[in-house]
């Protein structure tokens, strides 16, 4: 198992490797910028991604990070959408993969893995 | 590991074509609708990327005019910086002046038939004989 986290911030990058050791599995992590993303996925091409979807990402249209990425997700690859927004401003399309932190790491687990 | 392209296209259905034809050929896509998507995910991808396959006529960016020729913007970065590029269109030569101009100066290997398969074997040989030279 690869996990993929992407986060626009440091302190965010470093939340998610915190949220990552603690899923429980003896999954390789890498991270990656939101400009970077798409390169780090067909690279690495990992099986599960963690992805934040900070406000600006869902708000300006000047970022399409997540659109382009999303486009160019592999079928198989399991991901859940992560932020401190409120689930009524995430786009109607990925609300079904979005966790708004924090959140208890059962359920995130449970999200991800299944 | 399969060989990195950008893919320029912004309709659904083409684009569904492209990555079957590009799979059979053994490249692996990296996607972008707009002239603005592609030059990040380029940017992006660095020494990773192999090789371009533009369509010509895709908007600037999402929202806009889906009929400007920007993929000419595309394959002249492409030949600039040395990255194998071909064109797949289905706009004729003969009614397109700055077709000619990509095709015929420029010498950007074009299908005119929006043949995705002759484009992805066509960029293939392109790529493998830079590797060569």
């Amino acid at each position: 198992m690869k996990i993929l986290l992407v986060a626009s911030s440091s302190p965010m990058l470093e939340a998610l490797k915190m949220i990552a050791a603690h899923l429980g599995t003896e999954a390789t992590v890498i991270a990656a910028v939101h400009e970077d993303a798409i390169a780090t996925l067909l690279v690495e091409e990992p099986t599960h991604v963690i992805y934040d979807l900070d406000e600006e990402q869902m708000t300006d249209p000047r970022f399409t990070f997540w659109k382009s990425f999303r486009q160019n997700l592999p079928a198989n690859t399991r991901i859940v959408l992560c932020g401190f927004d409120r689930l009524s401003r995430v786009p109607e399309d990925d609300r079904s993969r979005y966790l708004q932190l924090p959140i208890r790491i059962e359920e995130f687990r449970r999200a991800l893995l299944g | 590991m399969p060989k990195l392209v950008l893919l320029v296209e912004d309709k659904t259905e083409e684009i569904e074509k492209a990555k079957a034809a590009l799979a059979e050929v053994g490249f692996k896509p990296a996607l972008a609708r707009t002239y603005t998507e592609a030059k990040t995910i380029w940017a992006a991808l660095g020494a990773n990327l192999a090789g371009v396959i533009t369509d010509l006529h895709f908007p600037e960016r999402e929202g806009r005019d889906s009929k400007l020729p920007c993929g000419i913007a595309i394959a002249v970065q492409a030949r600039e910086e040395n990255v194998p590029v071909v064109i797949c269109t289905n706009v004729n030569h003969h009614n397109c002046e700055y077709l000619w101009h990509t095709w015929v100066i420029l010498k950007i290997p074009t299908s005119e038939t929006k043949d995705w398969r002759w484009a992805a074997e066509t960029l293939d040989s392109l790529i493998v004989k830079g590797d060569q030279s």
